[in-house]
């Protein structure tokens, strides 16, 4: 039969080619090392634990995380190093920080008894980069915010007016506490909560109108329920983010500041809805002082929407709806999210081929392909995951990470993004932490239920590690119930994972028996890894 | 009357309809196609991206890998004919959409696309003389090959642009460039291997199964 197939001359170049290529692809392609399979560890006396039945992270989600590490030189506090921001893009530089953070918290809420400076150290640089002076002159002076004529209103970058700086680093700051339950900028968070709780409660706005709504309740200092960024305009997505940290301090400080939102949650609904809808992106309360080079088309009529260019519609943008749905449902308003995600869907999502879907900047313009139209559909990544959408989730995954091949570099996970030509760097650190945050095991919601300051004060977890080269801590968690530590580790050197708060441990167990190489040290104990993949249970 | 015959029979010819062996042939190819459609285009083998060629536009990256599902179709195609290769690649590939993924895009444009390969390829009837073993026969296979692919990709662009409203540069970006090498090698080295590899399969099957049921019968 041999002899028969191998007859032409063609076919035999065809069939040499092709073998030569089959066996180029195999033998270069690089096993990829995956996240281990958990299992199930026996002890005397206590039982099976199934390990799979507690929260991970992926390998890659670490790798990322490494990556990130690297690309904000987490361990360097330096002023020059806070301050000079010429590594992130010179547009949308908050938003990039304030959504790698919120990615962050829940790659760190995944794990969450693994608490070490491996951890902590990007969480500071990255709030200190944001509150920096450089993303003050970016994001406010040199678009001529400063300058604007309601300044006497107290207006500046980290002042009332600013909601979409105040908001995000507020939340960053709160996401921080919620997830190390260390109290350093807890001032600095409360006088935001009391700063958007006097601006929502006023019952007169800025030019001595009445400000009230129909049922009576005050509609704040904008008339709107909600808190301007740019000059005189508000927007649904932004004033999320205040809400969501303004509930998320009520669950840790048994507070009530979330009441005043609710008044401009309904207005929005009501004035900030299009015919197909969809919320609109931008709503002005008065015509700014400087209109050029707004980002926003202004109306003839004054209050009212931003409209779209060149048409005589509301303004709408895909990642204005999927980041405020998102919080929406985070924050527990489901009804709200669903409602309005069902339309988003509707309008806002086009699907390629059968497994790819992408949503444009605006329905208006399906066509277009520029930076908001990527913008858009990262957040439509987002939101799918927070509204457990697998289905689309998937597809916009398939669509947005399909160009750019994932690899290892040692321990480092990245995507190789040159196939965008000058948007490549732009969207390298952007493709990192929305995977990370996207493929971790806790979400917005998660985080909207944090857990009891007894689980931080009091129960065991890893304060220190030896060394985090080539560390993978895929499992770190401690369950209460049965009070037992759960650990998966991944150790590419000896490395000592040091736990703080575990006094007294009777026996730390893995799949084959009980491990020896740890210590107790007072309320310490130290575990001594060798290179390899460990599952453990401690008692 | 005369000229109606002939064109039907000469469609009928072209379709391989003309008989009922023919006719059993071709829907046979037909269901097993895509069957077997079904289940290749869920395997996932591995791809190794070599460089990347830049365009100025986008990155090329030249990748090695095979799409079963393509090699399938041209293997119908070239062995049934036409309406066999365009049913199995239309009907296969949306049927696997539904299967897969329960999306159907762009009206089914991307599927028709698909479909016109298959049609295109199994226009010539390659099996005449020594068939495949005959290096011409092959160089036949790759020239409509060549013409099946450029009008399915300029229908497949028209479906993506048009039917989905995507822009170009996204089309370009998260649709052509990624699998254009594989697609290239899929048709043009591969799905000619495995078409050679799969005619000797049948014909040697046939003899095997004829000389069984010669040696029963005696």
């Amino acid at each position: 039969m041999v002899d028969i197939i191998l007859k032409s001359k063609l076919f035999l170049s065809l069939l040499i080619i092709a073998v030569i290529v089959s066996s180029s692809v195999i033998l270069l392609t690089p096993v990829e090392p995956s996240t281990p399979s958990f299992g199930r560890i026996t002890i005397p006396d206590k039982g099976t634990f199934n390990l799979n039945e507690y929260p991970y992270l992926e390998r890659r989600v670490i790798g990322l995380w490494n990556s990130l590490r690297d690309f904000y030189s987490a361990t360097d506090f330096s002023n020059e190093s806070i301050h000079d921001l010429s590594i992130l893009p010179d547009v949308l530089t908050q938003y990039f920080l304030a959504f790698t953070v919120y990615g962050m918290a829940q790659i760190v809420d995944s794990t969450p008894n693994y608490r070490s400076s491996y951890y902590k150290q990007l969480f500071d640089k990255i709030i200190l980069m944001m509150n920096s002076t450089t993303m003050e002159q970016l994001e406010w002076i040199d678009p001529g915010y400063a300058e604007d004529h309601y300044s006497d209103l107290g207006n500046g970058f980290r002042g009332p007016t600013n909601i979409m700086w105040t908001g995000h680093y507020a939340l960053m700051e709160l996401l921080y506490y919620n997830t190390f339950r260390d109290p350093k900028y807890n001032d600095e968070i409360k006088w935001y909560m009391d700063d958007w709780n006097r601006t929502l409660s006023a019952e007169e706005t800025w030019d001595n109108q009445t400000s009230k709504d129909g049922s009576g309740r005050p509609l704040g200092q904008w008339g709107t329920g909600l808190i301007p960024c740019e000059p005189y305009i508000v927007f649904v997505q932004c004033n999320s983010i205040p809400f969501y940290a303004m509930r998320m301090y009520d669950e840790l400080h048994e507070t009530n500041y979330q009441d005043v939102t609710l008044a401009g949650i309904d207005w929005w609904q009501t004035h900030m809805t299009d015919d197909n809808g969809i919320q609109i992106d931008g709503y002005y309360v008065d015509v700014p002082h400087e209109t050029e080079g707004l980002p926003e088309r202004l109306a003839d009529n004054i209050p009212g929407p931003a409209l779209t260019y060149g048409k005589e519609v509301p303004k709408v943008a895909s990642y204005g709806s999927a980041w405020a749905i998102m919080f929406y449902e985070a924050f527990g308003k489901d009804s709200i999210a669903q409602s309005y995600y069902d339309d988003f869907k509707k309008m806002f999502v086009y699907y390629t081929v059968d497994d790819m879907a992408y949503t444009p900047d605006s329905y208006y313009y399906p066509s277009n392909f520029g930076l908001y139209d990527l913008i858009g559909t990262l957040f439509t990544y987002f939101c799918t995951r927070e509204m457990e959408d697998d289905d689309l989730f998937q597809k916009i995954e398939n669509w947005y990470y399909g160009p750019f091949p994932g690899y290892w570099d040692e321990y480092n996970y990245r995507f190789d993004t040159s196939a965008l030509g000058d948007l490549g760097p732009f969207m390298d650190p952007i493709l990192s932490f929305a995977y990370a945050w996207s493929h971790a095991d806790s979400t917005l919601s998660d985080l909207m239920d944090p857990r009891s300051d007894s689980f931080y004060n009091s129960t065991p977890f890893i304060s220190e590690e030896s060394s985090t080269n080539g560390l993978f801590i895929y499992q770190a968690c401690f369950d209460e119930e049965k009070e037992v530590f759960i650990l998966t580790v991944e150790a590419n050197e000896e490395t000592k994972l040091t736990f703080s708060q575990f006094p007294n441990v009777q026996g730390v167990y893995t799949k084959s028996g009980e491990y020896q190489n740890w210590s107790q040290n007072g309320d310490q104990m130290e575990l001594t890894l060798s290179k390899g993949t460990h599952s453990f249970v401690i008692i | 009357m005369e000229e109606e015959q002939t064109i039907k029979a000469q469609v009928l010819s072209l379709l391989r309809l003309e008989s009922n062996a023919m006719a059993k042939w071709t829907f046979g190819g037909t269901l097993m196609g895509i069957l077997t459609y079904f289940v290749t285009v869920s395997i996932k083998l591995p791809e190794y991206t070599f460089t990347g060629l830049d365009l100025g536009i986008t990155v090329i990256p030249i990748t090695g890998g095979i799409n079963l599902g393509l090699v399938v179709i041209t293997i119908v195609a070239a062995l049934c004919g036409p309406l066999a290769g365009f049913l199995v690649a239309f009907f296969g590939s949306l049927g696997a959409n539904i299967l897969y993924t329960q999306q159907i895009v762009a009206l089914g444009g991307v599927n028709f696309a698909f479909g016109m390969l298959g049609f295109i390829v199994g226009i010539p009837r390659y099996r005449k003389g020594d068939g495949f073993a005959d290096g011409k026969t092959i160089a036949k296979l790759l020239l409509f090959t060549l013409l099946a692919y450029l009008l399915m990709t300029v229908l497949y662009l028209i479906s993506l642009l048009m039917l989905a409203s995507q822009s170009f540069e996204g089309t370009l970006l998260y649709n052509f460039a990624p699998s254009f090498t594989v697609t290239l090698f899929s048709l043009f080295l591969f799905a000619p291997v495995f078409v050679r590899i799969s005619e000797v399969i049948i014909t040697e099957g046939s003899k095997f199964w004829e000389s069984k049921a010669e040696a029963s019968s005696m």
